[in-house]
């Protein structure tokens, strides 16, 4: 359990002011100047120290990721960006930073900024976060007014200027390098890596693309240390961590804690409990649509952070905490997100493009149950042909989901197909059909 | 140079290469649908999947920067199960409809699909099917066939430099296309069909028409501009069904213009397959002898002054050779050739030839164009241009009517007045050309009929410090493939010779058309006995008295000669129709029945005697860079530049006897000529 | 028929039945000693010519059949037997034959000759 001292987001819920004079009683923007006074090698290393990993899904340390930055310009400006474009389903942790918090976004800009050397930033916000967009656009022009960011950030000297951009709503458009094509102009597709965006990214230019929460939790380190910050949470996990856990749960909530609090205690302490009791559980997502579902069994005892749901077999993602209890059609729930990714695939490549929507189609007849029990195998090979085949991350993503539930769940889809058998028959598949019945 | 290990294969590569130029050169084969030499790095088809150690994926091997002591490996179960995925993904929305696809045997999707992928599907869901799009009268869709490489994106943005071509939606729905219904409006677009590896994107006239191993290849050149660009013929039994580029890095790279490419449907209409000879006011038909012997009755008791040959824009150097040996045979000087009236003259050949060459379009670093504009005259040299332009932002000048050209240019001046501003080192386009080390000049056929033009462009020229020892940067475009050949055989006129307004209106009393057409025949004086030899019946035929059928550019063995002075030959591919015969062999046997027998009676005959004339036709595709030895100018001429420039193309699609004859031409011409080409893409 | 298929046909033939064009059809009226069959064959009406002989009397004479099939038997699609005609003048000549006009369709590689004022 989190201390309430030990909380980051203190107006997460938005009871008090978001505005800048409400952000300097929760102590933003108090002594920046002295932080940033202590140089760009002392922030970098105290965020290394404080073992903070992006909070985007990755989990890759921030403070390495800061220190790829070329230290000498070769002439080429660099630029943070800052990804906002959150659309993982079940995610709304930076909603909430930028609508409540904002401040604590634009304070850890101007710090990460300066320490990667970088006199813009911008914060590419997802085309439909409206209200947050108007919200972090007031706390930009206040920072402005107040000489907080500007030709003269904090009167320390580094010219520092912060921009909103509003993205269309593209899920691909959460990816780092298909968000800087998107926020150069380009259409929404992942570039190649390498080169990474460190060495060409924006422009063309070194640039680090960061979470909203990754962002917003480094002035607060800056201020308490990072021995306060690693203290908490599991080693390789330090921290505390948004978590937004939706789905069957009597009070869907977002809430920070600390990293490797148990599944269960999350659930039971600040939601209310699974609806109709523990037992009524039935699987969880832990960390947005991308990751692998757990079954209740796994859930009794997972912690929540990166390393012990990697050794499930699963990931923390985002934190997006999604409960599903036995009302729930599985295998429907799956087919969901596999339709989803194959909505939005951007098509670039070809795993992807063609193998999400064979995901998606043998996934509805498995809802169905007309299917073949060896499809099972064949959709899990398509999955494996897609894993690790793709430019970016969204063909891993897309595929992940249907292994889950393939490893935890066969026994549900094979008695589904068991059942359609001996209701309707053999099943008659999409191939023999004549083309008039389409 | 970094040592990269390939299946236990160590080759040395320069960093930055890609792993997959790395397995290339160990000799590995890697199959890739997307990647292209001269297109930039897409990566997206995924089939060039390889193993490299410490890598926890496969990776694409095409976009993946090589690495000091890498170890690839392109053949593990990894790489295997890999490309065995990402095949059978191409192959679930991709039709199998090779029986009635036109790429059907010269598909890369068949080929790696025997080569790398399964035997069977296991896709049992209905596939995909897109709706055909009208890219213009060249260029077929099947766009269900679309496997979404975007090589033909690529190209159409980067080399032919249009922004027509786009991906519209996303995911599944992703879709190839113009964005708005409209043709494809590029010089450069047949170019796509041969990038397509699938059976997306063919040729239009050529849709269903043969198939790849049917057809006898014949290498060849070009003839229908002056590039001289490698052409291969693909012809069966008595027709060429279609010409495709080959590769020549200094020439062509491996692009052909669409002129080249789609008038060959030209060569079947308004073809000359027999003798004709004019009885009381009327052409008819005649046998060969018949018209030997009436050209021999009219050439009785004619002064050798009064007989004239204009060489035309299509002829190769040997008919052009037997013609010139003829005439000056009958105790003629009067020859000609050039139809348009450009002020070059025969003699030193780097006053009349491109010559820089064209591959050396990518050293230059500022470029000044005179009354030409190459996206119509040369568009393959366009794209060089362009690939420049792309890769160093090279200032580009323009003299003359401005044009859409696809890349950035500043319009310096309209006329030959233009010069002078540009002797100024200190600003303007002036000082650019001043600072550039290796400044180019290309000037074309407009500028060259006004008066004074060459000497004052081969002194700006200097003055701009083009003419050095090693850079020669003085470049005349030419836009008909026989002019250089001819002005190396020295087809123009001879002492005391009349040219070719001194030919016209009653100059001379027989005139010989070597397939000339491209003048005003309206001004070939009334009682001017005229001989046509040429393989269409265009201007020049319809006021001939006497024609002789000769042979297309695919029907002879011919030596032409390109813009830059590259001495190239193309091989018969087909027989000329009917009675038509080789140019050079009729001039020869009517030479003997004048009695005036020219001195060869075979192929490497003649060629001697091409060498004999000049030497450059000694050597051919072979063309050695130079630099400037004689910076002494050609002769200023009586008279001064003035006025505009004007255009040298008007249609490009329509230039020459062939293309006029084409119907796929005339269609282009519908689609493109009343719509003004596109605007150049950043 | 020569006069030794005459005698021959006198001496062991049997008359098994003629077709529509008059030839006559013979078989040996002994069995074969190592066959098994008997020898069959045929008296033309007229010139000896193979092709005269119609599909059902022919696969009697190849031993196809062990009775000759019916000439009642022929299907409504079955045209009448003819002879092969090569070598006739009433031989096969394909379109644009110079004996049917010598004018072919148009084909594929075919050119059009330009003529004066076209």
């Amino acid at each position: 359990m989190l201390a309430d001292r030990d909380r980051i987001f203190t107006n997460l819920y938005g009871q008090h002011d978001p505005g800048l004079a409400g952000a300097r009683a929760r102590g933003d923007w108090d002594g920046t100047a002295a932080m940033l006074a202590r140089g760009r090698d002392a922030i970098i290393e105290e965020i290394k120290q404080s073992g903070l990993r992006g909070r985007g899904g990755a989990g890759f340390p921030t403070g390495m990721k800061w220190s790829f930055m070329p230290k000498k310009s070769d002439g080429r400006p660099a630029y943070l960006v800052v990804n906002a474009d959150e659309s993982e389903p079940g995610t709304c942790k930076d909603r909430d930073i930028m609508r409540h918090d904002p401040h604590k976004l634009v304070e850890g800009c101007l710090l990460a900024s300066f320490a990667m050397g970088a006199h813009a930033c911008y914060i590419y916000i997802r085309g439909e976060f409206y209200n947050e967009a108007v919200a972090l656009d007031r706390a930009i022009d206040e920072a402005y007014e107040a000489g907080l960011i500007g030709k003269d950030a904090c009167g320390s000297g580094w010219a520092f200027d912060l921009y909103v951009h509003r993205g269309a709503g593209a899920y691909i458009c959460g990816e780092e390098t298909a968000l800087l094509e998107s926020l150069e102009g380009k259409k929404g597709m992942p570039r190649l890596k390498p080169p990474f965006p460190a060495a060409v990214g924006l422009y063309g230019c070194p640039t680090t693309v960061n979470n909203v929460e990754s962002i917003a939790v480094t002035p607060t380190i800056m201020r308490r240390g990072a021995a306060w910050f690693s203290a908490i949470g599991r080693p390789k996990n330090t921290g505390t961590k948004l978590f937004c856990i939706s789905g069957h749960v009597n009070k869907p909530c977002n809430v920070e804690e600390e990293l490797g609090i148990p599944l269960r205690e999350l659930i039971d302490t600040y939601c209310g409990g699974v609806r109709g009791g523990w037992d009524n559980l039935l699987a969880v997502i832990p960390g947005g649509s991308s990751v692998p579902l757990l079954p209740k069994s796994i859930c009794d005892t997972v912690l929540m952070d990166f390393d012990s749901l990697r050794d499930v077999k699963s990931g923390l993602g985002t934190a997006a905490v999604i409960v599903m209890d036995k009302s729930t059609d599985i295998v429907k729930a799956i087919w969901r997100l596999a339709k989803f990714y194959k909505h939005e695939s951007c098509g670039q490549c070809t795993p992807c493009r063609e193998g999400t929507g064979w995901m998606m189609r043998v996934m509805g007849r498995m809802v169905q149950g007309r299917a073949d029990v060896a499809e099972i195998d064949v959709l899990e090979q398509v999955t494996r042909q897609v894993e690790g085949h793709t430019i970016c991350a969204l063909g891993d993503a897309a595929a992940w989901p249907i292994q889950g539930l393939i490893r935890h769940f066969r026994p549900e889809m094979e008695a589904r197909i068991a059942e359609y058998k001996q209701r309707v028959g053999v099943p008659v598949l999409p191939g023999s059909l004549p083309i008039a019945a389409e | 140079m970094a040592k990269v290990t390939v299946d236990g294969i160590v080759v040395e590569v320069p960093n930055g290469s890609t792993v997959l130029q790395a397995c290339e050169l160990a000799g590995k084969e890697i199959p890739r649908f997307c990647y292209h030499e001269r297109l930039s790095i897409a990566g997206n088809c995924r089939m060039c999947l390889v193993e490299i150690e410490k890598a926890p994926k496969p990776v694409a091997s095409c976009a993946f920067p090589v690495a000091d002591n890498m170890v690839v490996k392109t053949d593990t179960p990894m790489v295997r199960n890999g490309r065995r995925g990402v095949m059978e993904f191409l192959l679930i929305n991709h039709p199998l409809d090779c029986p009635i696809c036109d790429q059907g045997g010269e598909c890369d999707l068949q080929d790696q699909a025997l080569g790398y992928g399964m035997d069977h599907t296991r896709y049992e869901e209905n596939k995909r099917a897109v709706k055909d799009k009208n890219l213009g009268p060249l260029v077929k869709t099947v766009m269900t066939r679309c496997i979404h490489c975007t090589r033909c994106i690529r190209f159409v943005t980067e080399i032919a430099g249009v922004p027509d071509l786009g991906a519209t939606s996303r995911g599944e729905s992703l879709e190839v296309g113009t964005y708005v219904e409209k043709a494809l409006g590029s010089e450069l677009s047949g170019n796509i069909i041969d990038l397509c590896p699938v059976g997306a994107l063919t040729s239009k006239p050529y849709a269903f028409v043969a198939r790849p191993w049917e057809l006898k290849k014949t290498d060849s050149v070009d003839v229908l501009d002056a590039v001289g660009t490698n052409i291969r013929i693909d012809s069966r039994g008595p027709e060429v069904l279609r010409i495709l580029p080959r590769l020549n890095e200094e020439v062509n790279e491996e692009w052909l213009a669409d002129k080249a490419r789609f008038s060959m449907d030209g060569l079947k209409r308004r073809r000359l397959d027999r003798p004709w000879v004019r009885r009381d006011g009327k052409l008819v038909q005649a046998t060969w002898g018949d018209a030997f012997t009436v050209i021999a009755e009219r050439l009785q008791g004619v002064a050798g002054e009064r007989i004239g040959a204009l060489a035309g824009d299509l002829c190769d150097a040997e008919s052009m050779v037997a013609l010139k040996d003829l005439l000056t045979a009958l105790g003629s000087a009067n020859l000609d050739c050039r139809q348009d009236g450009v002020l070059l003259q025969a003699g030193r050949r780097d006053f009349y030839t491109f010559n820089s060459t064209i591959a050396a379009i990518e050293e230059a670093d500022a470029l000044l164009l005179i009354g030409t504009n190459p996206r119509r005259e040369a568009p393959v040299i366009n794209a060089r241009i362009r690939k420049r332009w792309l890769a160093s932002k090279m200032l580009i000048g323009l003299i003359g009517e401005t044009a859409e050209l696809t890349y950035d240019f500043q319009h310096v001046g309209g006329d030959a007045g233009a010069f002078d501003g540009l002797r100024d080192a200190s600003a303007g386009f002036g000082k650019t050309l001043a600072d550039a080390n290796k400044p180019m000049v290309i000037v074309g056929q407009p500028a060259l009929r006004q008066p004074g033009v060459l000497a004052a462009v081969w002194e700006l020229a200097g003055a701009i410090g083009a003419l050095a020892g090693e850079w020669h940067g003085f470049n005349v475009l030419h836009t008909a493939a026989a002019r250089v050949g001819a002005l190396d055989l020295g087809f123009v006129p001879g002492q005391g010779g009349r040219d070719l307004a001194g030919m016209l209106n009653g100059g001379v009393d027989v005139l010989w058309l070597l397939g000339a057409d491209e003048f005003d025949t309206a001004r070939i004086g009334r009682n001017t006995f005229v001989i046509y030899q040429g393989h269409h019946g265009d201007r020049g035929a319809a006021r001939a008295d006497v024609i002789l059928p000769g042979s297309a550019y695919t029907e002879k063995s011919g030596t032409y000669v390109n813009t830059e002075g590259r001495v190239q030959r193309g091989l018969r591919a087909v027989y000329p129709p009917g009675e038509a015969r080789e140019d050079w062999t009729i001039i020869r046997a009517l030479s003997e029945v004048l009695g005036k027998t020219l001195p060869y009676d075979d192929l490497p005959g003649v060629r001697a005697r091409l060498e004999q004339v000049n030497p450059v036709f000694g050597r051919t595709n072979f063309l050695p860079r130079f630099g400037v030895s004689d910076r002494s100018g050609p002769g200023q001429g009586s008279g001064r530049a003035s006025g505009p420039f004007g255009v040298a193309i008007e249609n490009y699609y329509q230039t020459d006897p062939i293309s006029r004859a084409s119907p796929t031409m005339a269609a282009c011409t519908e689609t493109f000529a009343t719509t003004p080409l596109l605007q150049a893409a950043e | 028929m020569n006069i030794g298929t005459r005698i021959f046909t006198m001496l062991y033939g049997r008359r098994v039945g003629a077709d529509a064009d008059g030839n006559v059809y013979y078989e040996a009226r002994r069995l074969r000693r190592f066959s098994g069959q008997s020898r069959r064959w045929v008296a033309y009406r007229g010139a000896a010519e193979p092709s005269r002989i119609p599909a059902e009397w022919h696969a009697w004479l190849h031993y196809t059949t062990n009775a000759p099939i019916p000439e009642t038997a022929r299907q409504p699609w079955q045209k009448p037997h003819q002879m092969n005609l090569t070598g006739t003048p009433a031989s096969y000549r394909p379109p644009g034959h110079d004996y049917r006009g010598g004018h072919r369709a148009a084909a594929s590689g075919d050119y059009e000759a330009w003529t004066p004022g076209s």
